[in-house]
């Protein structure tokens, strides 16, 4: 049986923001003119406190595969198992399912501690401005047709922190084999950028595969260079 | 501890069709699985959530006893039933809250959902204690309302939630039920399991399922009928799951399915009391089979009298065989209790989980957050102090607005070294160092309305050693009170984090120029009578355009000449 990863760490680099819902649109009258603000804020979880969601840390898997496929053309049924791609005659069903990235599991239960305990409780909006960090966008949103004097709205972004670091877990309906190992480490390494504004310096993650340890980041980064490049069964 | 934001608690149990559901997706099982799944023979029950069993405490305030609105309503049969002493009556399953319309229900949450699969044939020996999950409530996060227009809610179940269920399964023989509870065993020993629909990434209904010892009987917690029955005695029949009778009555139906298993003129029916049918909570629509509806819902009670003596594997058989339609998906299902008792006591609920933090050193992670947390916090503090101090003197206490801005820009140059160079400020000349003169630091010397001034609320952060100066930061902005409020591994920890000197002296440095900040906007913005943007000399008076002024009296300089540049 081939040990298989169980998580997926990610670590920013940068700031980053996974907003899933349309900007929030507010606005702020000032004692001259009008001006309008945009606050986007990274995705929450049930909990409060910001997550990846799975369909992004997917998303950004298969936009590596899809870069690179072409240069790995043994490696395309792995692929398609281990990224749920589907094949048009009827290849077995998806080996792999991601979930939600989360804060490790060492983390969360202090947090969670912290906004629910009987004395004390931290205000949730506290420790959501301690995880966050708000980044102004520079005006560039047209000004409205209704209103072409008005000023263009300013956007801010309320972004996961640099040096966060979360997991998702990794659940596999079946034990993968060497290759399908490989196509998933491959796909981690190549993902650089994820969310919002990636091309203008932010969204820099690096994705390790992890079997849910305190490993050290040597660790983590050693094993899945060494499942990048492993040899084809 | 109250759920987190977004989650709500969902009285219900999960038919048994979507544990089906896990078997049906791989393709490849073959057509023999395909034709046991239809011969009947295995029935997967109900799912509830799982609840360890506990010594009974009906007055356990922890733990709803709950009555059907049935019973509330007194039609409650009184020949041969009492209800508890304090007037409520407990059954195993709650009466699913009539708040929630039929849902369209997706898969649970992803994560660590455990099912403890009980697969039970016939004859066995019962070896340990059987589990029956009493409906606590399951906890469901709301999901947003589709985009076809349906209002219907919808819901998904939360991770971390423990369910526990059945699959009955009956032999023609020995061989054969061994032979498919095997079966059963070896497809439910994947690593995990994809449970639930409507699928998407993150809501994919990881679910890891784990199989328990053998039951002979789905019983429960409660004090069942065990044993033969003698003629004569009266004992009660309860609807643990609901039961599709089709077009017969509910009543009729369970009645018929007693003399099936019984024979005719074995039984004689006292008294009945059918719960409302629950179509609501979990139980999703899809699982009633087309044309049929829930005619009665769980926790419906008949009582009967039994007319001869009714052997224990009778009324095994009958319990087995379930009533009605959906049997294979768990749908009427019964078992049999003794005549009513004083009262039906629950076992409470367990006490809700918290979060059980580790007991040694905090993870490294933690601290980078509590910090930041902490400091936030000191920051507001910190903000709120300076204008307290700064409102407490008056306008001519404090010097020119511009000689505390050529300080705080001295300062804010090297944040790093923000102490040295207050010393070296506000401790008069140095050798080449430009510095307030005498008559600028005698300005901060006038003492406010708490009896000290400003050079000397400076100078008390600035000098001794960094305990000193630790103390006077503590005293000013309540240290421990904002740990204690505003920590996440302990509000020592978070105290022992500001202590470290670097991180002390940047707080103190941060704190004095919040100060001198405020001094500023007092000392310039005091008068608000002036227009913006018109000056005013320090006598007070504006300096209008064309104004000739006057010589300033010897003795007083004008404020560039309060410090060298």
């Amino acid at each position: 049986m081939t040990d298989r990863p169980t998580h997926i760490d990610i670590e920013f680099l940068s700031d980053a923001c996974f907003p899933v819902r349309s900007a929030l649109e507010t606005d702020a009258a000032q004692s001259t003119g009008n001006s309008r603000q945009l606050a986007i804020h990274t995705a929450l979880d049930a909990g409060g406190f910001p997550f990846v969601p799975a369909r992004v840390l997917l998303g950004q898997l298969r936009g590596a595969w899809a870069r690179m496929s072409g240069a790995f053309p043994n490696l395309m049924d792995a692929a398609s198992r281990v990224l749920s791609l589907g094949s048009a005659d009827g290849s077995p069903s998806p080996l792999l399912r991601i979930g939600d990235a989360q804060y490790p599991s060492d983390v969360m239960p202090w947090m969670l501690d912290a906004v629910s305990r009987n004395q004390h409780p931290v205000p949730h909006g506290e420790l959501l401005r301690s995880l966050t960090v708000r980044r102004q966008l520079l005006r560039t949103a047209p000004p409205s047709q209704a209103n072409p004097d008005e000023a263009a709205p300013m956007t801010h972004l309320d972004c996961v922190r640099t040096g966060t670091r979360m997991s998702a877990p990794l659940y596999w309906l079946a034990d993968p084999s060497a290759l399908e190992l490989r196509v998933l480490a491959m796909c981690c390494l190549a993902s650089r950028h994820a969310g919002v504004q990636r091309m203008r310096g932010m969204g820099h993650v690096r994705l390790l595969l992890s079997g849910g340890t305190q490993d050290q980041v040597s660790d983590r980064k050693q094993r899945t260079a060494a499942l990048a490049l492993a040899a084809a069964g | 501890m109250p759920l987190p934001p977004g989650q709500q608690r969902v009285s219900g149990a999960i038919p048994g069709s979507w544990l089906r559901g896990v078997f049906a997706r791989d393709v490849s099982q073959g057509d023999n699985w395909n034709r046991l799944m239809d011969s009947g023979k295995v029935r997967f029950l109900f799912l509830r959530p799982a609840v360890p069993a506990a010594d009974s405490a009906a007055d356990d305030a922890r733990f709803p006893v709950r009555s059907l609105p049935a019973l509330a309503s007194a039609r409650w049969p009184e020949t041969a039933v009492s209800a508890g002493p304090d007037g409520s009556f407990w059954l195993v399953h709650d009466a699913l809250a009539a708040g929630f319309s039929d849902s369209i229900q997706t898969g649970p949450g992803p994560a660590d959902s455990s099912h403890a699969v009980y697969a039970f044939g016939t004859g066995s020996d019962a070896d340990t204690a059987p589990r029956l999950s009493l409906a606590s409530g399951l906890q469901a996060l709301p999901l947003p309302l589709s985009n076809s227009g349906d209002n219907q809610p919808q819901y998904a179940l939360a991770p971390g939630q423990d369910l526990v269920g059945m699959v009955q399964i009956t032999g023609d023989d020995g061989a054969d039920a061994s032979y498919l509870i095997r079966s059963v065993r070896d497809r439910l020993r994947a690593p995990c399991h994809s449970f639930g629909s409507h699928h998407r990434p993150g809501q994919d209904g990881i679910v890891t399922v784990s199989i328990g010892p053998q039951q002979p009987r789905e019983a429960s917690l409660l004090q069942f009928q065990n044993g033969r029955i003698y003629a004569g005695t009266v004992f009660r029949v309860l609807l643990t799951s609901p039961l599709l009778a089709g077009d017969t009555d509910a009543v009729e139906a369970v009645c018929a399915a007693m003399d099936a298993a019984l024979g005719a003129g074995s039984t004689r029916l006292l008294a009945s009391t059918m719960s409302i049918p629950a179509v609501s909570g979990l139980e999703t629509a899809a699982a009633v089979p087309h044309g049929s509806s829930i005619s009665a819902g769980e926790g419906s009670v008949l009582v009967f009298e039994a007319l001869r003596q009714l052997e224990d594997h009778e009324l095994l058989r009958f319990e087995h065989s379930g009533i009605g339609l959906g049997l294979a998906d768990g749908f009427g299902r019964v078992v049999l209790l003794p005549a009513p008792a004083d009262a039906m006591h629950a076992r409470p609920a367990p006490a809700p989980t918290t979060a059980t933090l580790p007991s040694d050193q905090p993870p490294p992670d933690v601290m980078m957050y509590q910090e930041r947390l902490v400091l936030r916090a000191c920051m507001a503090e910190a903000r709120r102090f300076a204008r307290d101090l700064a409102a407490s003197f008056r306008v001519d206490q404090l010097p020119p607005p511009a000689v505390l801005r050529r300080l705080s820009a001295a300062v804010a140059r090297q944040p790093e070294n923000g102490i040295p160079v207050l010393r070296e400020w506000l401790g008069g000349r140095a050798k080449d160092a430009p510095l307030l003169r005498r008559d600028a630091l005698d300005a901060m010397g006038g003492k406010g309305s708490h009896g000290t001034s400003l050079r000397a609320w400076i100078q008390s952060h600035i000098d001794g050693e960094s305990r000193q100066r630790f103390a006077a930061l503590s005293r000013d902005l309540g240290l421990e009170a904002l740990c204690r409020s505003h920590h996440l591994a302990g509000p020592k920890s978070a105290l022992n984090s500001l202590k470290v000197p670097a991180a002390a002296d940047g707080l103190t440095v941060a704190l004095v120029l919040e100060v001198i900040e405020a001094a500023i906007a007092r000392a310039s913005g005091a008068d608000t009578s002036v227009p913006p943007g018109e000056a005013r000399t320090r006598e007070g008076k504006p300096n209008r355009p064309g104004r000739r002024r006057k010589p300033s009296r010897p003795g007083r300089r004008t404020a560039r000449q309060w410090s060298d540049a």
